[in-house]
């Protein structure tokens, strides 16, 4: 049983190096792999959360992201819907003016107003869950805007 | 195998003869060549061609004098400060050239372009594990450290040396051993023992906190390296408030207390990152040994170790505490050749075998990592003695 467990442990101090070697010549594929086989996806909070819909328009296209009103045991009271204006070929109109419907169930949840070159928002909710706009943020090609919701 | 060496008093470490150590460093050298190079043929631009080599030549000589002299951290420690220090010198000049500045916007954060840190490990796995999402504003799989490459590494790094993580693989770590260092004799001597369950603490309540408002709290509030590496843009009072804790705690644990203490204050009193990685040394078949037969109880281990991982119930034991981070500290000051590496689960009377089998995986992901990093530092330094600045260049 001593040599046993005595080989085992020297096999296993042995294979150290070939396990290094293997994790960094194939880190793309067992990363890849890991991602894959947990499911792991970085948290809403930080990436806006899934695409669900994408609207082209002339010069920009709109997406829309999923609600989002993630906590540790389930959803929260609270939470953000995240709209991204992407250009098409470099800017923007001057103005954007959106109705957006984020939960598709028909009815406009607030409209959107941006002056593209100064970045100002004008927001005006026309359902009860939407709280606030976030500040816009800008980036070359793109406006980020996430609206506070409360969870319905 | 071994031949003696030549000390004062005591057993010497025991010495590899030259013939054995070149040929167990030449799989060594061969692999850092190759890592370095990354198969490329080597670049025809001196500022370039200079680091690679002058790296490379480092690590391998550092490799060779650690196999033959029989001691670990002697030539474990200038390689580990100086990946540090590397990083820093890469970090800084890269994210001014990628994004201008080293304050991370908003922006970063909802495109996912904030490299991922192992730091941030611990806080994440309780809202992994209910969520299935990673509470960092990264990528998982594309860019530079994305979150699923750094899994990875943590994930076999941890399963391999388990804390020695923290003395051959944190890219911070070399830091606060870098001022550790910088006196002969400590002024603070003495350091209370109650103190060592800080970074367990600190731990505890992070990962909570962390879990509870699904944001990494350490990273926004406590992490010292952000001081060195990037941080939120100050924009408000919340942020101010944030970069005057971060710029402390770096002063105060990363630069003073180190050199004060002559300890890593930083990753033996804080880092909560250490004290999870302290809980892989478990699972991990490497670890030190205190043979008490030969053990005169001189203290001079205890004294020694920078994450006060030993006292005298370690020596009675016949093990160090689990938060050793296998630096070998103890190993090469033992006079009386008490304190080896071993393999758990194999008989004493080995210490080269023990220690060969452990520095070469070790030092391999410390070559790999901060070989690169040496390299990109050394290319910095060249850079700003030539042209005057740090960025830019090819
Ligand atoms: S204790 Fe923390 S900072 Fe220190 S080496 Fe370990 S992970 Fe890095
Ligand atoms: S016990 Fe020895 S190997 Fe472990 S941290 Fe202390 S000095 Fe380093």
């Amino acid at each position: 049983m001593k040599n046993i467990r005595m080989i085992m442990a020297y096999s296993w101090a042995v294979l150290a190096v070939p396990l290094i070697l293997a994790t960094f010549l194939g880190m793309p594929t067992w990363a890849r792999f890991l991602v894959d086989t947990t499911g792991l996806k970085v948290a809403p909070k930080f990436s806006g959360g899934e695409v669900i819909r994408t609207i082209e328009y002339q010069g920009y296209s709109t997406r829309i992201h999923e609600p989002s009103f993630d906590g540790l045991f389930g959803p929260c009271k609270q939470g953000f819907v995240q709209i991204d204006w992407k250009a098409n070929a470099g800017s923007f109109p001057e103005t954007i003016s959106e109705m957006i419907d984020y939960d598709q169930n028909g009815t406009v949840d607030f409209s959107v107003v941006i002056q593209t070159q100064t970045d100002q928002v004008t927001l005006k909710a026309l359902d009860s869950p939407v709280i606030a706009p976030e500040p816009l943020i800008s980036i070359p090609d793109m406006k980020i805007l996430r609206i506070r919701l409360r969870n319905p | 195998m071994t031949e003696r060496g030549r000390t004062s008093y005591g057993c010497p470490p025991t010495r590899i003869a030259w013939h054995w150590t070149i040929l167990l460093a030449v799989p060594m050298v061969l692999l850092t060549a190759m890592t370095m190079t990354q198969g490329q043929p080597l670049p025809k631009e001196l500022r370039l061609l200079i680091p690679l080599i002058v790296s490379f030549v480092f690590l391998n000589a550092m490799f060779i004098l650690m196999l033959r002299s029989g001691r670990i951290d002697q030539f474990r420690s200038p390689v580990f400060i100086l990946y540090a220090l590397g990083l820093v010198m890469m970090f800084i000049p890269n994210m001014l050239e990628v994004r201008g500045t080293v304050a991370i916007g908003a922006e970063e954060i909802v495109q996912g372009k904030v490299p991922f840190c192992h730091m941030v490990i611990p806080m994440t796995i309780i809202p992994a594990a209910f969520t299935r999402t990673i509470i960092f504003p990264g990528s998982m799989l594309e860019g530079f450290a994305s979150i699923g490459t750094m899994l990875v590494l943590w994930l076999v790094v941890s399963i391999v040396l388990g804390r020695g993580w923290c003395s051959w693989v944190c890219f911070y770590g070399g830091l606060d051993e870098g001022f550790s260092r910088i006196l002969r004799t400590p002024l603070i001597r003495r350091i209370s023992p109650t103190l060592r369950y800080v970074p367990f603490a600190v731990l505890l309540v992070i990962v909570l906190l962390s879990a509870v408002y699904l944001t990494p709290t350490y990273c926004e509030w406590l992490c010292p390296y952000k001081s060195v590496t990037e941080f939120a843009a100050v924009t408000d009072a919340r942020t101010l408030i944030q970069t005057v804790i971060f710029v402390a705690l770096f002063v105060g644990l990363v630069i003073i207390l180190p050199i004060l203490t002559g300890k890593r204050t930083q990753c033996g009193l804080f880092c909560p990152m250490g004290a999870f990685q302290s809980f892989t040394n478990k699972v991990n078949i490497f670890g030190i040994r205190i043979d008490k037969d030969k053990c005169i109880q001189c203290g001079a281990c205890i004294k020694a170790c920078p994450t006060l991982s030993l006292d005298q119930t370690c020596l009675e034991k016949g093990s160090p505490r689990m938060t050793c981070s296998k630096c070998g500290r103890c190993v090469d000051v033992c006079k009386f050749g008490a304190v080896s590496m071993q393999i758990k689960g194999t008989p004493p009377g080995h210490p080269n075998l023990g220690r060969v089998l452990f520095v070469y995986p070790a030092f391999l992901v410390m070559a790999i990592m901060g070989g690169s990093m040496i390299q990109q530092g050394l290319y910095r330094i060249i850079l700003l003695v030539t042209t005057g600045s740090l960025v830019g260049g090819s």
